[in-house]
C-alpha cells in the first residue's frame, strides 16, 4: 500500500477545516486536524505530519506563537500560514518566523495545491515515492 | 557648551500694572531667544510685574544645540526679533525647527504688519509689537497660546488614536467577513469540481452564480479596506523591477475571457521592447484590472477595448499605460469627479448593483503611491480612455547617490557583482519567496550601507533569480566582496540542501574606461548606461531562452 503524505490542518473554523479536509483527501493526502494552539502542538508531535496548514488567528495563541513553539519543539514539517486577517506585515512576520509561505483566505485552490507541492519539495502530489 | 543659559537680567522699571497669577498654577517656563541687536524693552521688563509666574531662560540657537534645547523645560518660546528683516525671519525659522512642538511667540519693535504675518508663516503662533502691547495683554496671549497648543496636541493624539482604532476595527471586520467567505468558497468549489458527485447542468449553473457572487463580495471587502487604508495613509506599495509586458499579458489573459463572454473585442498594442518598471507587481495588476473591469462593465456588446503602452513624452522617466473603450463615455461635468471617493456617475446610478464607488479612487491612490499620475479623457457618446504612468526601472536613480559621493571622494573604479541562483537541475521549480527573501538578506549583510547598492531582484533564465550589487570598490575590494558573497550564500542551509547552483561574476568599471576626465554626472550616466545595458542583455537572453 502506498505511503500517504499527512497534512495537519490547524484552524478553529470548523466549516473551513471540513471543506479543506475533503479537498485535500481527494488529492490523496491523509488529514489530521487541531482546533487550537495547544491541540496543534500535541498533534504535531503525535502525528508527525509532512506538512502543516496553520491558521493565524486562533484561541490559545496566534499562529506566530505557535510557529515559535513548533520551532522550539524541533518540528521540521514545512508550515504554510493561512489567514483571513488583513494585517499588512503578516506575510513578512510569518516567513521570518519560519513559515514556508503565507496565503490569504479565501485561498484559490490551485494556488494552495501548488504551494503545498512546492513545500513538500516535489511535483508528485500526495504519495511518497 | 554651545548653549548659553544666562540668568534673567535685573530689569528696568515695569511698564504696566501687575496681572494676577492664575491661582495654584506652576510657573511657566519661557525660553527666550534674543539674537542680534534688539530694540525696545526686553521680555523680562514686560514680565517683571508677574514674577513667580514665569521662569525665563535665555537660549541661543547654534549648531548642535537642538538636542539640548529640546531637553530644556519650556512651555513657550519667545523670539525677540532683531531689527534686520532677513535675520529676524531666519531666527523664527530656526527656532521653529529646533523646537517643533512648542508654542512660539514673536516680539518686535517694528510695526511692519507684513513682517508679523511672515513670521507666522514661518511657524510663529502670534506676533506682538512692543510699543503697542501691555504686560497684561502679553501675559494673556502667552497663556492662551500655551493652552491652544495643548488642545491642539490633544486633538492630534485623538486623531491618531482614532485612525488606529479604525484600522484595528477594519482588520477585525475584514477577518470576520472573509472567514465565512473562505468556507463558502471552499464548499462551492468542492461541488463545482464534482467531488461529492456529478452535478446536472442547472445545478452547475446555479452554483456558478454563487461562486461569482462570492468573489464579488470578496472584491468589495478588499476595496473597502484599501480605501480606508488610503485614508489613514497605510496603503503601501512594495516596488520591484518588473516586466511591464509580462504583467500586461497576464492581466489581459484573464480579461479576454470576460470580454469574450460580453461580446467585446479586447486588444493590445505594445512596443516591441518595453523597459522594466519599478512598481509593486500585485498593485500594478490591481490598477490595470480596475480599469479593465470598468471598461468591460460600461462598454456595450460589440464594443472594443484596447490597452496601449508608450513612453510618456511629458515625463521621460515614466511609462504611460492607456485603457481605451468604445463605451458611452463620461459627461464632461462628471469628468473632474471620477476619481473622487464614493463618486458614482449617472450610468452607474441606474444599475441595480452600483458597487461602492471606490475602484477608481483606489486606483488613483495606488498610481500616486508609485509616484505616477492618472487622468481620463472622454467624449460623451464615443468612448473613454484612462491613462496612467508608472516609473521606469532606472539603475541611474538607484546608484546616483553612491556615484556622486564616491566621485566626490575621488574614487575612480566601481564594481558590478552579478549573483545568479539557479534551482537544482531537472526540477525547474521556481524558488520559494522565503528562500529569495533570505538570500536577499544575506546579500544585504555582505554589503556596506552608503558604499554598495543591492539592486532589486530580477528574474533570470530558467526559473533562476538574479541579484546585482553595485559597489564603490576597486579590483581588490571587488574580489573581497564577491568572495564574501560566495561564502555567505554557500553557507545558507537552503543553498546546500537544495543543491542550488550559484554563480557570482564580477566586473570592475573604471572611470578612465568611460570618459576622459568626466565629472560625476557624466560618470553616473555612462556607468548607469553600462549597467542597464548589461541587465537588458541578460534579459534579452532570458527571453530568447
Amino acid at each position: 500500500m502506498p505511503d500517504k503524505r499527512k497534512i495537519l490542518i490547524v484552524d478553529d473554523d470548523k466549516d473551513f477545516v471540513r471543506g479543506l479536509a475533503v479537498r485535500l483527501k481527494t488529492q490523496g493526502f491523509e488529514i489530521a486536524t487541531a482546533p487550537d494552539a495547544i491541540a496543534a502542538i500535541s498533534a504535531a508531535r503525535k502525528e508527525s505530519p509532512d506538512l502543516i496548514l496553520l491558521d493565524y488567528a486562533m484561541p490559545g495563541g496566534t499562529g506566530l506563537t505557535v510557529l515559535e513553539r513548533f520551532k522550539s519543539l524541533m518540528v521540521i514539517s514545512p508550515i504554510i500560514v493561512l489567514s483571513a486577517s488583513d494585517i499588512l506585515d503578516l506575510p513578512n512576520q510569518a516567513t521570518k518566523a519560519g513559515a514556508f509561505a503565507f496565503l490569504r483566505k479565501p485561498v484559490d485552490n490551485s494556488i494552495l495545491m501548488r504551494t503545498i507541492q512546492r513545500a513538500l519539495g516535489d511535483g508528485a502530489a500526495a504519495v511518497r515515492s | 557648551m554651545a548653549l548659553q543659559l544666562v540668568a534673567a537680567r535685573p530689569t528696568a522699571k515695569s511698564r504696566n500694572a501687575k496681572t494676577p497669577p492664575i491661582p495654584g498654577s506652576a510657573p511657566m517656563h519661557v525660553l527666550l531667544f534674543e539674537e542680534g541687536r534688539v530694540k525696545g524693552p526686553s521680555l523680562e521688563q514686560f514680565l517683571r510685574p508677574c514674577q513667580g509666574e514665569f521662569q525665563i531662560s535665555h537660549a541661543r540657537l547654534q549648531a548642535g544645540t537642538h538636542q539640548e534645547l529640546s531637553e530644556m523645560p519650556s512651555d513657550v518660546a519667545v523670539v525677540d526679533m532683531p531689527l534686520d528683516r532677513i535675520s529676524s525671519l531666519d531666527a523664527v525659522r530656526r527656532t521653529r525647527a529646533a523646537l517643533p512642538g512648542i508654542p512660539l511667540l514673536v516680539l518686535t519693535e517694528t510695526t511692519d504688519e507684513a513682517l508679523g504675518l511672515q513670521a507666522m508663516r514661518e511657524g510663529a503662533h502670534d506676533c506682538f509689537v512692543k510699543s503697542k502691547i501691555t504686560t497684561s495683554a502679553l501675559v494673556r496671549a502667552m497663556r492662551r497660546t500655551i493652552e491652544r497648543q495643548k488642545l491642539q496636541h490633544v486633538l492630534e493624539e485623538t486623531r491618531q488614536q482614532q485612525a488606529r482604532l479604525t484600522d484595528e476595527f477594519l482588520s477585525h471586520v475584514s477577518h470576520e467577513l472573509r472567514s465565512p467567505l473562505a468556507a463558502m468558497h471552499q464548499f462551492v468549489s468542492l461541488l463545482l469540481d464534482n467531488i461529492p458527485g456529478e452535478l446536472n447542468a442547472e445545478q452547475r449553473e446555479f452554483l456558478e452564480i454563487v461562486a461569482r457572487n462570492t468573489s464579488e463580495l470578496r472584491g468589495l471587502i478588499d476595496d473597502l479596506l484599501d480605501a480606508t487604508r488610503a485614508e489613514t495613509g497605510k496603503l503601501t506599495v512594495e516596488r520591484a523591477c518588473i516586466s511591464a509586458s509580462q504583467l500586461i499579458h497576464a492581466v489581459m489573459q484573464r480579461y479576454s475571457v470576460i470580454a469574450q463572454e460580453r461580446g467585446l473585442r479586447l486588444s493590445n498594442q505594445l512596443p516591441f521592447r518595453l523597459p522594466a518598471i519599478s512598481a509593486d507587481p500585485q498593485r500594478t495588476r490591481q490598477i490595470l484590472s480596475n480599469l479593465l473591469d470598468n471598461a468591460c462593465k460600461f462598454t456595450p456588446a460589440g464594443g472594443e477595448i484596447a490597452v496601449t503602452v508608450a513612453a510618456d513624452e511629458n515625463s521621460p522617466a515614466f511609462l504611460r499605460f492607456s485603457v481605451a473603450d468604445s463605451g458611452p463615455g463620461i459627461p464632461a461635468e462628471s469628468l473632474p469627479h471620477v476619481f473622487d471617493r464614493l463618486y458614482q456617475g449617472a450610468a452607474v446610478a441606474q444599475q441595480s448593483r452600483r458597487g461602492l464607488g471606490l475602484g477608481l479612487h483606489i486606483t488613483r491612490e495606488l498610481v500616486t503611491r508609485h509616484g505616477g499620475t492618472i487622468w481620463v479623457e472622454s467624449q460623451f457618446g464615443k468612448g473613454t480612455t484612462f491613462h496612467f504612468t508608472l516609473p521606469i526601472f532606472s539603475v541611474e536613480s538607484l546608484i546616483a547617490p553612491l556615484i556622486r559621493s564616491a566621485a566626490a571622494a575621488g574614487k575612480k573604479a566601481f564594481a558590478l557583482i552579478t549573483v545568479l541562483l539557479t534551482p537544482p537541475n531537472g526540477t525547474r521549480q521556481p524558488f520559494s519567496e522565503r528562500f529569495l527573501a533570505a538570500a536577499g538578506q544575506t546579500l544585504t549583510r555582505c554589503t556596506l550601507p552608503d558604499v554598495d547598492v543591492l539592486l532589486p531582484r530580477m528574474d533570470g533564465p530558467n526559473q533562476s533569480a538574479k541579484f546585482l550589487i553595485f559597489a564603490s570598490a576597486n579590483d581588490k575590494g571587488a574580489r573581497v566582496l564577491s568572495q564574501r558573497v560566495q561564502e555567505q550564500l554557500q553557507s545558507m542551509p537552503e543553498v546546500q540542501a537544495e543543491q542550488t547552483s550559484l554563480s557570482v561574476s564580477t566586473t570592475v568599471l573604471r572611470s578612465s574606461d568611460i570618459a576622459e576626465g568626466s565629472g560625476p554626472e557624466e560618470l553616473l550616466r555612462s556607468i548607469a548606461t553600462k549597467v542597464q545595458r548589461r541587465i537588458e542583455d541578460q534579459e534579452g537572453r532570458t527571453q530568447n531562452a
